[in-house]
């Protein structure tokens, strides 16, 4: 007797466990925006929502296309420095401040994905809650949007930092080249660039 | 396993072989028997023989032996045939016969002795033709008359002839011609005359024959006839005829060829002449005709392209001998573009350059050229060439192209000179044709690479033959031709002609990929300039905008290319700028903007105030303004504006600086809009503090719009200071100073609010009556009526008062001073043609019994309609239905029908007035005429039915007079009732409890017009509010959060804070629910607002809230003098939610 009802109750435990289990991970079914159970309206914000989405998606592989050029050109002049005399070094420190700037890029285009897709779900669940096809617990999606916002105006103050440190090492190249251009000669610079 | 073991105990088989034979026979007969098994199989096995063709002379045995019999036989017949009617062609048959079978023994005895020159001794031709002959003298004898004469006379001519008889042949065939005519064989008797006569040179007799024929019916023979006839011309130096006789003997031929069925098998034979005489008649037409039109002429008599070659061949050789260079220049022409692969063939390439140079002709010489390389080609397909060969062929070859090109280019350059000449002109055309063509033939690789192979193979063969004797002089010559040939050379000085060609003929795209190429085919530095002129040539091109894609792309690349070999050396100072804008333009043009911007940035930098500098800045600005990158843009802007430009430029950049920075600010203000804005005020608010002038204006006036946006409050302040002090005459301030005051109030910072609407006003006298009036407002709602008039009374002096400020003044005086009070203030104002106004000083008229001046005083009330607000309109119409009731009350009818009819209408006026009022909506004066309607309707039924009837009626006239006033007293009276009702009403099921609501709860009827003020406490409070500060900001966000503006009202009550409650709760009323109009109720209470809280718990009594009902009949109990509320609301308030909170 004593075992069969802890047996039950570890059968309940287990029950309880599985169900927490799936209302915390709850998958929210994606609707299409030509559901002819929704008006105009709903099928909008549907597709709104969709088109972010993409968007998002295509802004995340702009920012890796330009960090691997980045990336890419900063390992040739690592590899094979051009001849650039005293502006060499800050040359090395604009490419290098290049690179965080555009791994800072993907990591905002990332998030920013993230919370169009955070939002895709929210739509979802909201229009699917509001013509009654399905329920959702809404709270869970609301904060993953917050958090996701938060995080991204955070990495939106970051870019803005990175940029203005990259304006400053900018001037400090051009200053460079201008005195390369009236010393040495900028035919290092030309010929790095050019090279196969 | 058995198996195994089998095989292991197995005995070992016995060697039957080493047991010796017991008999020696048996031994030899298995010899024999090996043996013949050996050579029957041999002959089995051996290859059946071929069965070989009988000998010639068999062959032609046969044939003598076939005619012998044919022979015999046809003797037997004819004997047999005496008189019978096909004896005569038996006769020609078996002379025939005869003939056939010498024929066939003069074969076998060519066939015997092999084919040679000297002559045959064949006794039996000679016998059996005589007998032939002897047969044909018989028939002609015995036969005059028959048909086959001409037969007969024709063979026997033959065997005359075969027989050397050349006197008799003569006379047989003269007597055919002339005996027979019209028969055919009398052409080739004519024909074989002709020829004899030829032969022996008596020219003239030969021309009579041919020309019998000739001018006869066409006949197989007559185009042979007439080329015979054409050489008899020829001897005779008549070229011209022998022309025409040609001629006819190519078109008679083909006449007759065209007719036959088997056509295609007379092609060749002996009577098509078509090719002999064309190409027999090329010496007379040389000598005879002009070279202009030769390979027309020729063409158009030509049946076929191989005797047209043949012809034309030979009319080169003709023309070589004669030096006639124009038509050995078109035959020569005509040769490579028809005829076959042929050794012949170069010899014509030799003979088109020859010509062309000595005519100086250089028109076509692109397409001269082409066919030079054509043939060229061509023959260099041959597989039977060695590579000496094909080296020689090549170097030859090559030389004529190069030369006639070369040489073409010097006779234009001397005609047209050397700056720039017409890109159609179709001498141009030529001559880049002509280069062209030659590059492509000889400029590839792999021509090059089986030249050099070739020479090494030159030098090979000739290192060996002479080391061995005797060498060849082929060799010889050819190694004599490849010294001092040097094709790369020749190719590059080919492109250099080119080049230079098509940049005269401005093809610069053109004149650019041949630079490009010479400089990738020269090592080193010796391709500078080359890659320098390709460069600026694909700039040009570029340039000229009418390139396809295609082009544009490569024009880009190669330029690119080219100018990254001159990169790597040294460039002058003129070229340094050229090249390196050059490449960064590229870039910007493919709309590559990061690398353009790059590259163009550092032209600019390293050569600032030249040309090129500023049109790289100029285009780095663009690329900048396409990327959007406006502070990038302001930065370089800024950078080169130090570093130094054209004085020119300037101006312009500074411009667009100044332009860059407002789009930059802009694109900063932009950011903050959208759900994922951000508080970008901060950045704004730097950017201003790094300007000046308008800029930072504008930038602290969008932080300003940022900050507002977000609901940030404390930074919407520093702005607005940060504006106050740095741009004190910002026409803006009056908005950030209104813009803040709302927000303040919104978020209930009242000292902030009235304190910013004072600013504001101060700041602006155009609109300082309207700020002053929303600051009286918000004084009003928390309270301080006091302060709202007198900000009311301030704003209603000032000439662009509107009328919502002075509805408002009216409204506040009416409701909350009493009538003296209100008297004086409005009497300022009674000349501001103000609607509202003349309500208001309309009532209190009525108050001080002024009734006359009262009723015109609303006339403007009445006259203004709807446009006046709700309130003034209800107390306008309420003083007029006073002054109504006042004239009825005045008027005492006479005794006269008429005057009592006007008494009643007069009353029903009056009636009509006070629901007029009821109508507005407006619950104090709605109420107000409810009650005094009341009123009215208890006087005039007592006062009706104290009229007596007018004497002049009859008796039943009064007493139905009587009767119906009394009839009418009882409606008044049931007026009365209902008109309280009707204002109890308001209260019980509406909720609404303005004073005379309360006196018609307690069934009073109000004894004058006058509708008490009431009355507020004023918010005793002040200083920053630290309360619920979260619901606030989300308040200022979206007013219409209706849950913050319950949860702040309530956290402002527990605060003590009831008058800003309500201000908060008043919000939410509307969408709120009896719990939100109880708490409203409750602020209004604490507030002393007792008019407010009994409206707010009546409608939640109304609702069925507990708490709103036993809070309303408290509040109306106890403070405003309603005691039986109890009893009037029981069975009207049922309780339907419990709940809700006391007061």
């Amino acid at each position: 007797m004593v075992k069969s009802k802890l047996l039950l109750s570890q059968c309940l435990l287990w029950i309880a466990f599985l169900s927490c289990l799936t209302a915390c991970t709850q998958q929210v079914r994606s609707l299409s925006a030509a559901d002819q159970r929704l008006p105009n309206e709903a099928k909008q914000n549907i597709a709104d929502a969709e088109d972010a989405v993409l968007i998002a998606q295509s802004r995340v592989q702009d920012a890796q296309n330009q960090l691997e050029q980045i990336q890419a050109k900063h390992i040739k002049f690592q590899q094979s420095p051009p001849k650039l005399g005293p502006a060499l070094q800050v040359a090395g420190q604009l490419y290098s401040a290049q690179v965080s700037f555009a791994q800072l890029e993907l990591e905002y285009a990332t998030t920013n994905l993230a919370l169009s897709r955070a939002r895709l779900s929210l739509v979802y669940a909201q229009t699917s809650m509001r013509y009654d096809i399905a329920v959702y617990d809404l709270a869970p999606l609301n904060l993953a949007v917050k958090a996701t916002q938060k995080r991204l105006l955070k990495l939106r103050k970051d870019k803005k930092l990175a940029q203005s440190k990259m304006k400053e090492i900018t001037e400090q190249w051009w200053t460079a080249y201008q005195a390369l251009a009236k010393s040495s000669g900028t035919q290092g610079f030309w010929v790095h660039e050019f090279q196969n | 396993m058995n198996n195994i073991n089998f095989y292991k105990s197995a005995n070992k088989p016995k060697n039957n072989y080493t047991n010796k034979p017991k008999n020696k026979y048996i031994m030899l007969i298995n010899l024999a028997l090996y043996l013949a098994l050996y050579l029957g199989l041999a002959a089995c096995s051996s290859l059946p023989k071929d069965a070989l063709d009988p000998p010639m002379t068999e062959t032609l045995k046969q044939k003598i032996t076939k005619a012998r019999n044919a022979i015999i036989e046809t003797r037997r017949t004819l004997a047999r045939a005496t008189g019978s009617t096909y004896v005569q062609e038996l006769k020609i048959r078996l002379a025939e016969l005869l003939s056939d079978e010498a024929r066939a023994h003069y074969q076998v005895a060519r066939a015997r002795e092999g084919i040679s020159n000297k002559s045959l001794q064949v006794p039996q031709v000679k016998t059996l033709k005589q007998q032939a002959v002897t047969l044909y003298q018989e028939f002609l004898k015995d036969y005059p008359q028959s048909d086959l004469r001409p037969r007969a006379l024709y063979n026997m001519g033959q065997e005359y002839r075969e027989l050397g008889d050349y006197d008799n042949m003569r006379k047989s065939f003269e007597q055919i011609a002339s005996e027979h005519a019209q028969h055919p064989l009398s052409n080739e008797a004519l024909l074989i005359l002709g020829g004899d006569y030829f032969d022996r040179g008596k020219l003239d007799e030969a021309a009579t024959r041919f020309a019998k024929i000739t001018a006869g019916p066409i006949h197989k023979v007559s185009g042979l006839a007439n080329y015979k006839l054409a050489w008899v011309k020829v001897n005779q130096d008549q070229c011209a005829e022998a022309i025409k006789a040609f001629e006819q003997g190519i078109v008679l031929s083909h006449q007759w060829l065209s007719a036959q069925s088997n056509s295609r098998d007379l092609e060749g034979s002996q009577y098509d002449v078509r090719r002999e005489a064309l190409v027999d008649m090329v010496y007379c037409y040389s000598k005879e005709r002009s070279d202009k039109g030769a390979v027309e002429y020729f063409k158009g008599l030509a049946y076929d392209r191989g005797p047209l070659v043949a012809a034309l061949e030979k009319l080169s050789r003709r023309y070589i001998i004669l030096e006639r260079n124009e038509g050995l220049r078109d035959v020569s022409r005509a040769l490579l573009d028809l005829g076959p692969d042929h050794q012949r063939r170069r010899e014509d390439t030799e003979n088109l350059h020859s010509a062309i140079k000595k005519l100086k002709d250089y028109k076509t010489v692109g397409e001269d050229v082409a066919r030079i390389t054509a043939t060229f080609n061509r023959v260099m397909r041959s597989t039977r060439l060695t590579p000496s060969e094909k080296s020689s062929i090549l170097i030859r070859f090559e030389r004529l192209s190069r030369d006639l090109a070369t040489s073409a280019q010097a006779s234009l350059e001397k005609r047209l000179g050397t700056k720039t000449w017409a890109a159609q002109s179709s001498d141009v055309l030529q001559l880049e044709h002509a280069y062209a063509r030659y590059l492509e033939t000889f400029g590839s690789r792999a021509v090059i690479k089986a030249l050099v192979s070739s020479e090494q193979n030159i030098k090979l063969q000739t290192q060996l033959n002479q080391s061995q004797e005797g060498s060849n002089k082929q060799d010889q010559a050819d190694k004599s031709e490849s010294e001092g040939f040097d094709i790369n050379q020749n190719i590059l000085d080919i492109l250099g002609n080119l080049s230079v060609v098509y940049s005269r003929s401005g093809k610069d795209y053109l004149a650019a990929q041949r630079f490009y190429e010479r400089a990738s085919r020269l090592k080193d530095s010796e391709g500078s300039e080359d890659a320098y002129q390709a460069v600026l040539h694909f700039q040009k091109a570029l340039s000229a905008g009418d390139k396809t894609r295609g082009e544009l792309v490569i024009s880009r690349a190669l330029l690119r290319r080219a100018a990254s070999v001159l990169l790597t050396k040294s460039l002058s100072k003129e070229q340094g700028p050229k090249v390196r804008y050059a490449i960064a333009l590229t870039y910007y043009e493919e709309g590559r903007l990061a690398k353009a911007i790059e590259y163009l940035t550092a032209v600019a930098t390293e050569y600032p105030s030249t040309v090129q500098g500023d049109s790289a800045l100029m285009l780095v600005l663009d690329a900048l303004k396409q990327q959007s990158a406006y502070d990038e843009l302001v930065n370089t802007g800024r950078r080169f504006l130090k570093l130094g430009m054209s004085s020119a430029l300037k101006p312009r950049i500074k411009s667009l600086v100044a332009q860059a920075e407002q789009l930059a600010l802009d694109e900063l203000a932009l950011e903050a809009s959208g759900v994922d804005g951000g508080d970008v005020s901060a950045e704004l608010i730097d950017l201003a503090q790094n300007s000046t002038g308008s800029l930072a204006e504008r930038a602290l006036l969008n932080a300003f719009v940022a900050a507002q946006s977000e609901a940030d409050f404390e930074a919407m302040k520093k702005v607005a200071a940060l504006i106050q002090s740095g741009h004190p005459k910002s026409s803006q301030l009056v908005g950030v100073y209104s813009s803040l005051a709302r927000s303040a109030a919104e978020q209930l910072y009242i000292d902030e609010a009235l304190n910013s609407y004072k600013q504001a006003a101060q700041l602006s006298p155009n609109r300082s009556a309207q700020l002053k009036a929303a600051a009286a407002e918000l004084s009003y709602k928390v309270g301080d009526i006091n302060q709202a008039l007198t900000y009311l009374e301030e704003a209603t002096k000032d000439a662009k008062s509107d009328e919502r400020i002075f509805a408002l003044y009216t409204r506040l005086l009416i409701d909350h001073r009493d009538s003296n009070q209100a008297w004086t203030a409005l009497q300022k104002l009674k000349d501001r043609s103000s609607p509202s106004i003349a309500a208001g000083i309309g009532y209190l008229q009525v108050l001080r019994k002024s009734f006359d001046e009262a009723e015109e005083t609303v006339q403007s009330v009445i006259e203004a309609g709807e446009e006046v607000d709700p309130y003034s309109r209800a107390l306008g119409l309420y003083a007029l239905a006073e002054v109504n009731t006042h004239f009825l009350k005045e008027f005492t009818p006479g005794d006269s029908t008429d005057e009592l009819a006007e008494w009643v209408t007069l009353m029903e006026l009056a009636e009509q007035s006070y629901l007029r009022v009821v109508r507005t909506g407006q619950s104090k004066w709605g109420s107000a005429a409810l009650n005094r309607l009341a009123a009215l309707s208890e006087f005039t039924s007592s006062k009706i039915v104290s009229f007596k009837p007018p004497s002049e009626l009859s008796a039943s006239n009064k007493a139905r007079f009587a009767d119906g006033f009394k009839q009418r007293a009882k409606l008044l009276q049931n007026q009365k009732t209902q008109s309280l009702k009707a204002c109890q009403e308001l209260g019980l099921l509406r909720g609404l409890f303005p004073s005379p609501v309360r006196q018609c709860l307690n069934k009073q009827l109000m004894n004058n017009a006058e509708v008490p003020p009431s009355q507020m406490t004023a918010r005793s409070k002040s200083g920053a509010l630290t309360v619920a500060q979260a619901d606030r900001s989300a308040l200022a966000r979206n007013p219409n959060d209706i849950k913050a503006a319950v949860r702040l009202g309530q956290a402002l009550l527990k605060a003590q804070e009831p008058q800003l409650a309500r201000l908060s709760l008043a919000q939410a009323l509307q969408g709120g629910g009896a719990e939100v109009h109880n708490l409203y109720g409750i602020a209004c209470a604490k507030s002393g607002d007792y008019e407010g809280a009994i409206s707010g718990f009546g409608k939640a009594a109304v609702s069925g809230l507990s708490a709103g009902i036993d809070n309303a009949r408290k509040l109306l109990k106890t403070n405003l003098s309603v005691p039986q509320i109890n009893e009037l609301t029981k069975g009207v308030w049922k309780v339907s939610i419990s709940g809700g909170e006391t007061w």
